[in-house]
């Protein structure tokens, strides 16, 4: 039998956590959950993380620039509260009193940035892109296909146009206007365009499109022109008031799209390397995502849903805790302690060095 | 396996043809060996092996190709890409996808193989090219020969029964080269597999080959086992061990070292005690105590070099050792952390890249990087009015003006000058990008990997040209892999490994004990100093005179 590879849990069952966490943090304004869901996140990235998608710049640099232009943002424009720390000249806009609260609520909101961005780059870190895009439907399967090799792609353009500007730059070249831009664009395209037909080249020739069924061409047009037809003949019912026709047909429409899809999807017969087969452990992932979500967004009794919202204003308090909350948020934490196969080995460090260092 | 009459084909709006009246029958097992100056139309063959010619680029076809039973002209690539696996030249521009398994697994995801099939073919193609340890890496972080070694596996998952394999290695330091090789040799010896292969350093892969293919001008020439097929070859086309073995007329002709030993003489003469150091004078290039580092990976550690007038050194290395962050300090592209570089004895540290470049060419390793007028001559009259020199003004250090028309006339590209540069071949495009950095007439030549993906012929052109230059009082610093040049034209050989020079001296002196480094001649007659056939021919020749001269 094929497994999914063990150290890796289903990318579903991380897409779900990532938005139930993301959900919580917009949910709950309170930094003190914010910060449990910050934690919860760096806990579990730590732990699933993989070293070659980790991103360029450090995570508390990041959260210190959110913070800090969160904190001047707000704290300059925003004149209310009753502890005035001092008062700054009449000038437009910023002019005016500057209060502990508002530095506060900007702290806040700025530590509620950092959380969904720890989330985010949780996911980035956890799934390769190529397993979220992956998800996509079949019948997608070609628009996956294109936006992966645009992964790959890009990124050689960028080092190709380093090239160019040094090997442009060796000549004297100094760009001053738009016109001086020409002898970079220019290699930059046709090398593009040679390196894109190269790529075609060698897809065609590791046979892709071979398994083209065009026989089934013609039926993805009919069901298509059917489609069109029955949503079109629907809207028409409907404004000729006759709703029982109308969604009558536009039902129909929405069935021939299914339908449609499914075709679309068994054109051009493809198959998975490593189809990732759900396990114990992505149930478990799943269920740490949706159980804080049913906690919060559900009518407990003795739950203090106030908590969830923060504001320091007018005067400043300390926020609200529930426990309950706090512990239905910690939850999300979980997936760092569930057990791991074998850690893939991490790359030797002098692999990092950047592209077109090397001689 | 392959059977191919009477092909003739040109491409859409070239009256010429690039194939003519080819036939050609390989059969099941073979390793064939396709070489011939670029623009020979092997590239070409190549293609109509799986269709990507005509199916892919056009074209007027006739003749007949049967590939594995299949008519490959009715067929088309994608049918035949169960049969043939294809691998490009260039590592970088034919995978599709950034991760090593998932680029494997491409084929198979699209031919929509059985899960649990593609993965023992998946595992197999790891396997047979030494790639497991590399399976989760993406593509970028992998050296040039990995990369290759990667495309190789892509193409394998099908399961072809034919690898067609275009200049492989052209693009590899000797290392890696060697290793992709080896891999295709395994694949031959070990599969079974048909293997078609382009290659211009013959000398690597000789030893390997069932046959050898010799293409010029879209016809084929010669086609006999390889020891056969040298004979009949053009001479200049073939290494050097071979063109001492013909024109010493050595039999059977050795292919290797190890074959040509027992046609050496004992009694060869030794080398002359090595000349005194030149007189001093104030170096061309002089840096001192460079360091730099990318992060925190120091590149340079305390590096000094130096190149005096009329002085060619080759500077050589592992990739990754160095050697093109080197040459990028030195025209202030990167800026050192310390030391200082100086020019005819002016420090130049710190200054922008366009002012030092009017006294230094510097020549990226990619030609085409730097092409982009309509015309060769505009390439040429770019460069000066960037610098801001009118045609015949002087800037590099050279008193007598220089034209344009000149440097074209010098790099052989006088009737050239109104044609589009990127139609011209390699070798055209690489003199193209060299005018295009010269025609300042610089006194410093800084070259990083001018002779990769270059025929027999265009090297030696790119060494006259040299020469003409060597004669005027220029100086070259050279980065290169290709051994055999550096034996033709540097008279000195810096080594560099991390970042420290690790060897300094003379070529003769300094290559010959080299084991990674040595060309073919020195390891034939190490004591001798010998470089090249022709030295080698020299010499002995000499020797021989003497002894008859004794003997009467």
């Amino acid at each position: 039998m094929v497994t999914g590879r063990d150290d890796y849990l289903d990318a579903r069952a991380w897409t779900v956590w990532v938005l139930a966490a993301a959900g919580l943090t917009m949910a709950a304004r309170n930094p003190l959950y914010s910060l449990i869901i910050l934690l919860a996140a760096r806990l579990v990235t730590a732990e699933w993380g993989r070293a070659t998608n980790r991103f360029p710049i450090p995570f508390w640099r990041l959260g210190l620039i959110m913070l800090l232009f969160s904190l001047l943002f707000n704290g300059l424009f925003v004149p209310i509260g009753s502890t005035v720390l001092f008062r700054l000249p009449d000038w437009p806009l910023i002019g005016g009193p500057v209060t502990l609260e508002a530095i506060v609520f900007g702290l806040s909101n700025g530590l509620l940035l950092w959380t969904l961005l720890a989330v985010f780059l949780a996911l980035n870190a956890i799934v390769p892109v190529y397993q979220l895009v992956r998800l996509t439907p079949r019948a997608f399967h070609d628009l996956g296909v294109v936006v992966l090799i645009a992964l790959t792609y890009l990124p050689e353009t960028a080092r190709h146009l380093r090239r160019i500007r040094e090997a442009q730059a060796v000549r004297g070249l100094q760009l001053r206007g738009w016109r001086d831009w020409r002898p970079i664009f220019l290699p930059l395209l046709i090398g593009g365009l040679e390196r894109a037909m190269q790529l075609a080249e060698s897809m065609v020739a590791r046979g892709y499109g071979a398994t083209l069924d065009v026989a089934q061409r013609d039926r993805v047009r009919l069901l298509l022109a059917a489609t069109l037809l029955s949503a079109f003949g629907g809207w028409l019912a409907m404004l000729w008031q006759q709703p029982l026709l109308g969604g009558g047909l536009v039902g129909l429409a929405a069935l021939l799209l299914v339908g449609l899809l499914w075709r679309l999807g068994r054109r051009a017969p493809t198959s998975r390397y490593r189809p990732t087969v759900w396990q114990r452990a992505d149930t478990l992932v799943l269920a740490t995502a949706v159980l804080p979500l049913l906690l919060v967004w559900l009518p407990w009794p003795g739950v203090d849903y106030a908590s969830l919202y923060y504001s320091p204003y007018p005067t400043l308090t300390w926020p609200a805790f529930d426990p309950v909350l706090g512990l239905a948020l910690a939850f999300l934490s979980l997936p760092a302690f569930l057990r791991r196969g074998q850690r893939a080995a991490p790359a030797p460090a002098s692999a990092y060095l950047p592209d077109g260092y090397h001689d | 396996m392959i059977d191919i009459r009477h092909l003739t084909y040109s491409y859409p709006n070239k009256k010429r043809p690039s194939l003519e009246d080819v036939t050609l029958h390989i059969d099941a097992g073979e390793f064939v060996l396709l070489a011939g100056p670029s623009g020979a139309g092997k590239s070409t063959l190549l293609r109509c092996l799986n269709g990507l010619t005509p199916h892919f680029s056009g074209g007027t076809i006739a003749g007949q190709i049967t590939v594995a039973g299949h008519d490959v002209l009715a067929a088309g690539p994608q049918t035949l890409s169960r049969y043939v696996g294809f691998v490009f030249q260039d590592p970088e521009s034919q995978a599709a996808l950034d991760q090593v398994e998932p680029e494997i697994a491409f084929a198979l995801e699209n031919a929509a193989v059985p899960p649990e099939e593609m993965r023992l073919r998946v595992e197999e193609a790891l396997n047979l090219l030494d790639l497991s340890r590399l399976r989760e890496r993406p593509l970028t972080d992998l050296s040039g020969g990995e990369r290759q070694r990667v495309a190789i596996a892509a193409a394998l998952a099908l399961r072809p029964r034919i690898l067609v394999v275009d200049e492989p290695t052209s693009q590899l330091d000797p290392q890696s080269a060697e290793d992709v090789l080896q891999a295709l040799v395994r694949l031959n010896e070990d599969l079974g597999l048909t293997i078609v292969l382009v290659e211009h350093r013959l000398e690597r892969v000789l030893r390997y080959v069932d046959r050898l293919i010799y293409m010029e001008q879209g016809r084929i020439l010669v086609d006999n086992p390889a020891g056969m097929a040298l004979a009949a070859m053009p001479q200049q086309q073939t290494p050097p061990l071979v063109r001492l073995g013909l024109a010493l007329d050595w039999q059977p002709l050795p292919l290797t070292v190890k074959e040509g030993l027992r046609f050496v003489p004992d009694d060869y003469p030794a080398a002359p005690k090595a000349a005194a150091a030149a007189k001093q004078s104030t170096p061309l290039l002089a840096a001192r105590g460079l360091r730099f580092s990318y992060g925190r990976t120091p590149v340079l550690r305390d590096l000094n070099i130096e190149v005096a007038a009329g002085e060619a050194v080759a500077l050589m290395g592992r990739n990754g050792s160095g050697k093109s962050t080197l040459l990028k300090c030195l025209v202030g592209l990167l800026q050192p952390a310390e030391g200082s570089i100086s020019l005819n004895g002016q420090d130049v540290s710190r200054r922008p890249v366009a002012e030092i470049c009017r006294q230094v060419a510097y020549l990226p390793q990619n030609p085409d990087d730097l092409l982009f007028a309509d015309t060769v001559a505009e390439e040429l009259a770019v460069t000066l009015r960037n610098h801001g020199l009118a045609p015949g003004q002087m800037a590099g250090g050279f008193d007598e003006p220089y034209q344009p028309q000149a440097v074209l006339a010098q790099l052989g590209l006088a009737d050239l000058a109104d044609a589009y540069p990127r139609d011209l071949s390699v070798g055209q495009r690489q003199r193209v990008a060299l005018g295009a950095v010269t025609v300042t007439a610089p006194r410093l030549w800084l070259l990083d990997e001018p002779t990769r993906g270059l025929d027999y012929q265009a090297k030696q052109e790119l060494i006259a040209i040299w020469r003409r230059w060597q004669a005027l009082g220029a100086g070259l610093l050279l980065v290169t892999h290709d051994v055999e040049l550096v034996a033709h034209i540097a008279e000195r050989v810096v080594i560099i490994s991390e970042g420290e020079i690790i060897a300094n001296g003379r070529t003769a002196d300094l290559l010959p004990t080299s084991p990674l480094f040595a060309p073919q001649i020195s390891r034939l007659f190490p004591q001798s100093g010998w470089l090249t056939a022709e030295e080698a021919l020299a010499g002995l020749r000499s020797q021989i005179h003497l002894q008859e001269n004794y003997c009467a």
